[in-house]
């Protein structure tokens, strides 16, 4: 009987043995996929297969929760509108006055505008134009700030084209699947545009600062910037046409030391209320054939 | 395997929601990081294999969804969930009085460790580092952890309990055959 027990006990232990070892081989497995995935991840740093399987699996997930969440957000906007319409109603028609006036000065100016677009669109090729594309998800960090659309490498999106919004340059697309892109906003720490002054081009770098907006940077001490001057793309470096908007200057700091003015400056997109972007195709040759010409190296 | 699944699909859950209906709210205000409690749960209640691919699996899909330069969210969720799993296997920082704490303190301790880090590459580009931030940040993941943790360890009770129940069937089944 003794015998038996002891028996029974050094087989049962030899089978928790067993399984510890399956567990711990089971471990080191998963473990060493992890680390390989992560290194075939972060050396290569490019938006893979299994990347783009995942976002065209999860990208329908934030879709369906994002259009099933318009409708809930519109009917609360709606309401809300509803509160304030008696002080909008005094300070709009306060700014119809003053638009009606304006509009009379601006009658002119559009009339000459429409006749030089008539003279640039005849000597301007056939571009690609733009599409447009619906906001599905957002980058819940603080850091960073990116975007995901409904369009991708079906659509003729490839990475490095230029988004934008009737109000002025969102971003630029950073990788693509097949129907979704992902966006780095414009105000992302890691943007940076060459940007001017319009009222008299003097030029810089606009940085992104995340919620804060963006940086004016390397801008002379002796420039004339002011607040309320309007920032445009300057062109440069061939990724955004020049003329775009991004902003006006909100604040200008002149420190004793170093060469260069403190500039802020107020996104003219409002990043956190985007909802559809246009994507610019123009410059898909562009950006294929500086692609074909890296590949043949 | 049905615990990894089921917290797997959690945890795609909660990155679609949280770069969908959780932007919607103001900002910076109600936006707790729902992955990272789940991560930080994981550490505290599952065994060391599931944890390990709940992580890695729900930074896989945030770095897909949002991630700029790929791998940074599976490194750091399996740094926070070992760093966790190792502070709490076997120590009574286990207890649940101390879970919650200690999610602020990692969380905390994870975005200077971040922010340090993205210095040396994003040197000139990185907004100003803001304490108020990062403490209403940390504040407001507590907040999030208290019915967050009740949510994952119902849902974590209930499938142990589904699993305990179908392993007796499943070895009454075995031994008629």
């Amino acid at each position: 009987m003794v015998w038996r027990s002891v028996i029974k006990r050094v087989k049962a232990r030899k089978g928790q043995n067993g399984l510890l070892s399956v567990r711990l081989l089971l471990l080191f497995g998963t473990l060493m996929v992890v680390g390989l995935l992560l290194l075939a991840s972060m050396l290569g740093g490019r938006f893979g297969a299994l990347h783009q399987v995942t976002l065209d699996l999860v990208g329908p997930l934030q879709r369906i929760v994002t259009t099933s969440l318009s409708g809930v957000t519109a009917l609360k906007d709606d309401y809300v509108a509803l509160l304030d319409v008696r002080e909008d109603n005094k300070r709009l028609n306060a700014l119809v006055e003053k638009y009606m006036q304006e509009l009379s000065e601006r009658r002119e100016g559009y009339q000459k505008y429409k006749h030089y677009e008539e003279l640039l669109a005849f000597k301007q090729q056939e571009g690609f134009g733009l599409i447009t594309a619906r906001v599905v998800g957002k980058d819940p960090d603080f850091w960073f700030q990116t975007i995901v659309v409904d369009r991708g490498t079906e659509d003729d999106v490839v990475e490095g084209m230029v988004v934008l919004s009737p109000r002025g340059v969102v971003g630029q697309v950073v990788h693509t699947s097949d129907k979704f892109s992902k966006i780095l906003l414009a105000n992302g720490p890691s943007s940076a545009i060459d940007a001017m002054v319009q009222k008299n081009r003097v030029r810089g770098i606009l940085k992104g600062a995340g919620e804060k907006g963006f940086v004016l940077q390397y801008v002379l001490k002796n420039a004339d910037v002011s607040e309320g001057d309007y920032i445009v793309t300057a062109g440069i470096g061939g990724i955004f046409p020049s003329g775009i908007p991004l902003g006006q200057v909100s604040a200008v700091r002149t420190l004793e030391r170093g060469m260069f003015q403190e500039i802020e400056v107020e996104p003219s997109v409002d990043f956190q209320k985007l909802e559809v972007v246009f994507i610019d195709l123009t410059d898909r040759k562009k950006v294929l054939d500086e692609m074909y010409i890296e590949a043949d190296r | 395997m049905i615990l990894t699944v089921v917290f797997l699909a959690v945890g795609i859950l909660l990155a679609v929601l949280q770069t969908t209906v959780l932007q919607l709210l103001p900002g910076g205000v109600a936006r707790p990081d729902l992955i990272y409690l789940l991560v930080a749960f994981a550490a505290y209640k599952l065994p060391w294999v599931p944890g390990i691919i709940v992580s890695f699996m729900v930074g896989w899909v945030l770095d897909v969804l949002v991630g700029i330069d790929l791998g940074i969210y599976p490194l750091e969720f399996l740094f926070v969930f070992v760093c966790l799993k190792v502070i709490t296997v076997n120590s009574p920082v286990k207890e649940s009085a101390y879970q919650i704490p200690m999610v602020g303190v990692s969380y905390f301790l994870l975005q200077m460790a971040v922010y340090f880090l993205s210095s040396f590459s994003f040197q000139h580009a990185l907004p100003e580092w803001s304490w108020g931030t990062i403490i209403q940040e940390t504040l407001l993941l507590v907040m999030a952890a208290i019915p967050c943790f009740l949510l994952f360890n119902s849902l974590h009770e209930y499938v142990q309990d589904r699993v305990g129940r179908s392993r007796p069937a499943r070895r009454r089944a075995r031994k008629h055959l």
